[in-house]
C-alpha cells in the first residue's frame, strides 16, 4: 500500500491525514493524489515527497512508497 | 487627483504646530503611498539624526486603497529610522486607523519633534488636537485603546504604545485593536521618544475615486474569488498557525535559538492544538478571510496567535505547551514588544545562560517559561540589569556579552521564524530585505523546496540537497517587488494573493479603478525597484557611507553549524556560494559590488537627486 500523508489544507480536504492507497502498478504519484484530494488541480503549487523527496507529479509510485503532499504556504 | 489626496498632515509635537503639506502628483505616481511615500519622506527630511532624538519623524503612511472597500486593504503602514538597527525601519499593521486618516482626507500622518509631556494626537477630519496623555502613560496597549474609544466612542482608529514604546525598548512596536502591531524595528520606542502615547482619528469624508462603479465591481468579484477558494475554509481554521506543523516537517522551524529545525514538541504547540483551544476570530478592516485566531492562556486571557509569535516565543525557547507561549505572545501585545524580536532576544539570553556568559539566576534556560515571562516584563520597563540589556535587542547584546556566534540577526533586526540551515534563497530573502531580517519581503521557502533540482529518472528523485542556482536571486527580486514593493505601497495585504490564491491580476485593476491610473507590471516592479533602492540609499547615508556587503549577510550559526537531527541533518550554507547568490542580486538590482546603487540605476528610476547626496558619503559607481 501506498502510504499517503496529508498535511494542512490537503488534510483538510480530504477529511484524514493518512491515507493507504493499494496500486496494481507503478502510478504517477499526481494520478493518486488527483483522485484522492477535492479540487486538487485548483491549487496551482504543491510540494510534493516521496520517501522524503522532493518529487514531480508525473514520478511512480509502488507499493513500498510514502508520500507526503504539503501546500505551498506563504508565511505569516 | 483621484484616489489620492495629495495631502500629509503634519504635526509638530516641540511647537505644538499643526498643518497640511501637499504632495506632488509626480511623488504619488512614483511612490504610490505606504512604504513608498515613507522612504521619500524619510530620505527628504530625516538625515543624520538621533532615531530617539527629536529630529527623527514617524511616518504614519497610507496608499490610494485604503479607506476604500478593497480586498484586505486596510493596513497602514508605520515608519521612521529605526533605533533599533539605525537604518530604515517600517512595520505594517491592519488598523482602522488606516480607514479613518484616509476618510479623514489624509495620505499620511507625519509627527515631527518631541512633546515634554506625554499627548496623543486626536484627528477628526479637518479638526486636530494634541491632547494630554499623563492618564494614559503607563498604561497597557489594551487599556489605552479601550479608555479612548470611551473618550471619542468606538468609531475611531486607534494606534497606541505601551510600556515597552514608553520605556524605548529597541523593539517596541505600535499596536491596535488588541492584536494588530507593526515597526518591528523599533517604531514603538520613537513614539515613546516623543512622548507620543497614541493617536485616534475619525475620519467621515468620501474619497475621491475615478470609477466607483468599477472599484465595487472588482472588489465584490475579488471578495467572492476569496470565498470560493478551495484553501478558504481551512485557512479560516488555522490561519498562519499551519506554518507550525509545516516548518517542522521541513526543518525550518526556529528551535532553541536557531540551533536545530525540528522541535519534539510541535504537535503541541500547532494549528490543531490552537484549534482546540480557539476562543474567537480576529482581524483588520476590510478582510473577509481574517486569521487572527484567540485562544484563552494559561492565565485565561484572549490571546491572539500567528506562526511568528509561536515559533519565536513557542519552539525559539524550547517551550512546548501553547498555553504558555500564549501568555508570552499577549504580555508582548499588551506591553507593546515585537513578539519576532522578543522570542529572539530571550532565546540569545537561554543560550547564553547554557554557555555561562550570562549567570544573572533571574536568566530562563531554555523551556523556563516562569522565568521567561518575568523576563518579559523586565524588558518592557527595563528593570534589572539583564532586563535592561535584553531591551536592546541581540545585536547590542552580543556586542557587549560575546556570542556573536549565536546572534540571530541581519542588520540588528532579529531573525523571524525559518530557519535556514538549508535555505539559500530564504537565507538571502532574510540578508537582503529593506528592514533587516524579515521574512514579509521574499517568502522563497516553500518555493525552494518545491522546485529542488530533480535528478535521476523521474520515478525516484534524490535527496534534497542545497543548491545555489542563480535563479533562487531573481527569485527573492521577484517576490520583494511583489511584497516588498507593491502590497506595501498600495497599502493592502499580501495575504488573499498567497495563502488562498487570489488572482494577482486584481490588484492593478483596483489601482486603477481608484486612481484612474494604469500601472502595467514593468510600472509597479519600477516602482517596486525605487523603492528598494531608495531605502538602500538610505542606509548607506545614515551609516555615513561605511557600507559593504557583510551588511547582507545572514546570521553565522547558519554557515558554521548544521542542523542536527531528522532528514536533514547535517545540512547547513556554504559563505561562498551564499556571495554568489548575493552577486547575482546586486546585479539584478544594479548595485555594486558593496551593495550600493550604481549611478545608472538611480538615474534609471528617477531618483538622480540622490546623487549628489549620497557621494558626500561614498563614491558611486
Amino acid at each position: 500500500m501506498v502510504r499517503l500523508r496529508l498535511y494542512g489544507v490537503f488534510a483538510h480536504l480530504v477529511g484524514l491525514d493518512e491515507v493507504y492507497i493499494e496500486v496494481r502498478e507503478l502510478t504517477p504519484v499526481g494520478e493518486l493524489l488527483k483522485k484522492l484530494i477535492p479540487r486538487y488541480e485548483e491549487f496551482n503549487a504543491k510540494i510534493i515527497l516521496i520517501n522524503g523527496r522532493p518529487s514531480e507529479e508525473e514520478a511512480l509510485v509502488s507499493n513500498e512508497d510514502e508520500v507526503k503532499v504539503l501546500p505551498v504556504l506563504s508565511g505569516g | 487627483m483621484k484616489g489620492w489626496w495629495g495631502k500629509i498632515l503634519r504635526v509638530n509635537l516641540s511647537s505644538g504646530t499643526i498643518r497640511v503639506h501637499e504632495y506632488s502628483p509626480e511623488d504619488a505616481l512614483n511612490f504610490v503611498g505606504g512604504r513608498g511615500l515613507a522612504v521619500k519622506i524619510l530620505w527628504d527630511e530625516v538625515k543624520g539624526v538621533d532615531p530617539l532624538g527629536p529630529g527623527n519623524k514617524l511616518v504614519f503612511a497610507c496608499g490610494p486603497f485604503n479607506g476604500l472597500p478593497t480586498p484586505s486593504g486596510g493596513k497602514m503602514v508605520v515608519a521612521s529610522k529605526s533605533p533599533l538597527t539605525g537604518g530604515y525601519g517600517d512595520g505594517n499593521l491592519g488598523t482602522m486607523a488606516s480607514v479613518h486618516l484616509r476618510k479623514a482626507g489624509y495620505d499620511a500622518l507625519v509627527v515631527e519633534g518631541a512633546s515634554r509631556k506625554p499627548v496623543y494626537i486626536y484627528v477628526e477630519d479637518d479638526n486636530v488636537s494634541i491632547l494630554s496623555a499623563e492618564g494614559l502613560w503607563g498604561k497597557s496597549t489594551f487599556d489605552t485603546e479601550k479608555i479612548l474609544k470611551e473618550a471619542h466612542g468606538r468609531d475611531v482608529g486607534v494606534l497606541s504604545i505601551g510600556p515597552g514604546g514608553e520605556n524605548l525598548v529597541k523593539f517596541a512596536v505600535v499596536i491596535s485593536q488588541e492584536g494588530r502591531s507593526g515597526g518591528r524595528p523599533g517604531i514603538g520606542a520613537v513614539m515613546g521618544s516623543k512622548k507620543l502615547k497614541a493617536v485616534v482619528v475619525r475620519g467621515t469624508k468620501e474619497i475621491p475615486v475615478a470609477d466607483k462603479e468599477a472599484l465595487t465591481k472588482l472588489s465584490q468579484e475579488a471578495y467572492k474569488a476569496i470565498l470560493n477558494s478551495p484553501a478558504y475554509a481551512f485557512w479560516r481554521r488555522q490561519g498562519t498557525m499551519a506554518a507550525v506543523e509545516w516548518c517542522n516537517e521541513n526543518s525550518a522551524l526556529p528551535v532553541r535559538n536557531f540551533s536545530d529545525g525540528i522541535f519534539e514538541f510541535s504537535r503541541s504547540i500547532d494549528g490543531y492544538t490552537m484549534e482546540g483551544m480557539k476562543v474567537g476570530q480576529r482581524g483588520c478592516p476590510y478582510c473577509n478571510m481574517i486569521c487572527g485566531n484567540v485562544v484563552l492562556d494559561a492565565e485565561a486571557r484572549g490571546s491572539e496567535l500567528d506562526y511568528e509569535n509561536v515559533a519565536l516565543l513557542g519552539s525559539n525557547l524550547g517551550i512546548g505547551k501553547l498555553n504558555e507561549v500564549a501568555v508570552l505572545n499577549r504580555l508582548a501585545d499588551e506591553l507593546g514588544l515585537d513578539t519576532i524580536s522578543l522570542g529572539g532576544v530571550i532565546g540569545f539570553v537561554m543560550e547564553a545562560k547554557e554557555k555561562k556568559l550570562v549567570k544573572d539566576d533571574e536568566a530562563p534556560e531554555f523551556g523556563d517559561f516562569k522565568k521567561a515571562r518575568e523576563l518579559v516584563v523586565n524588558i518592557a520597563y527595563r528593570r534589572t540589569e539583564l532586563g535592561k540589556i535584553a531591551a536592546e535587542g541581540v545585536m547590542r547584546m552580543s556586542e557587549f556579552l560575546g556570542g556573536k556566534e549565536f546572534a540571530m540577526h541581519v542588520k540588528g533586526l532579529e531573525v523571524s521564524g525559518y530557519n535556514c540551515f538549508a535555505y539559500p534563497a530564504m537565507a538571502l530573502a532574510y540578508g537582503t530585505s529593506s528592514i533587516g531580517a524579515h521574512h514579509k519581503e521574499a517568502w522563497v521557502i516553500a518555493w525552494e523546496i518545491g522546485t529542488a533540482p530533480i535528478e535521476g529518472e523521474k520515478r525516484k528523485s534524490v535527496e534534497y540537497r542545497v543548491t545555489y542556482g542563480l535563479e533562487k536571486a531573481a527569485k527573492v527580486v521577484e517576490l520583494q517587488r511583489i511584497r516588498g514593493g507593491m502590497y506595501e505601497a498600495l497599502t493592502a495585504c499580501r495575504l488573499p494573493w498567497v495563502e488562498v490564491g487570489l488572482s494577482i491580476e486584481y490588484y492593478p485593476r483596483l489601482l486603477e479603478a481608484i486612481t484612474g491610473v494604469r500601472y502595467s507590471w514593468e510600472d509597479l516592479y519600477k516602482v517596486a525597484d525605487r523603492i528598494y533602492t531608495l531605502i538602500r540609499a538610505y542606509w548607506v547615508r545614515e551609516f555615513n557611507g561605511k557600507w559593504d556587503r557583510t551588511m547582507d549577510y545572514p546570521p553565522i550559526r547558519w554557515f558554521s553549524e548544521g542542523l542536527k537531527k531528522g532528514p536533514l541533518k547535517g545540512q547547513h550554507l556554504d559563505k561562498e556560494k551564499y556571495d554568489v547568490l548575493l552577486s547575482e542580486y546586486y546585479r539584478l538590482r544594479g548595485w555594486d559590488g558593496r551593495g550600493i546603487p550604481k549611478k545608472e540605476t538611480l538615474r534609471e528610476l528617477n531618483l538622480e537627486y540622490v546623487i549628489p547626496e549620497l557621494e558626500k558619503y561614498v563614491t558611486l559607481e
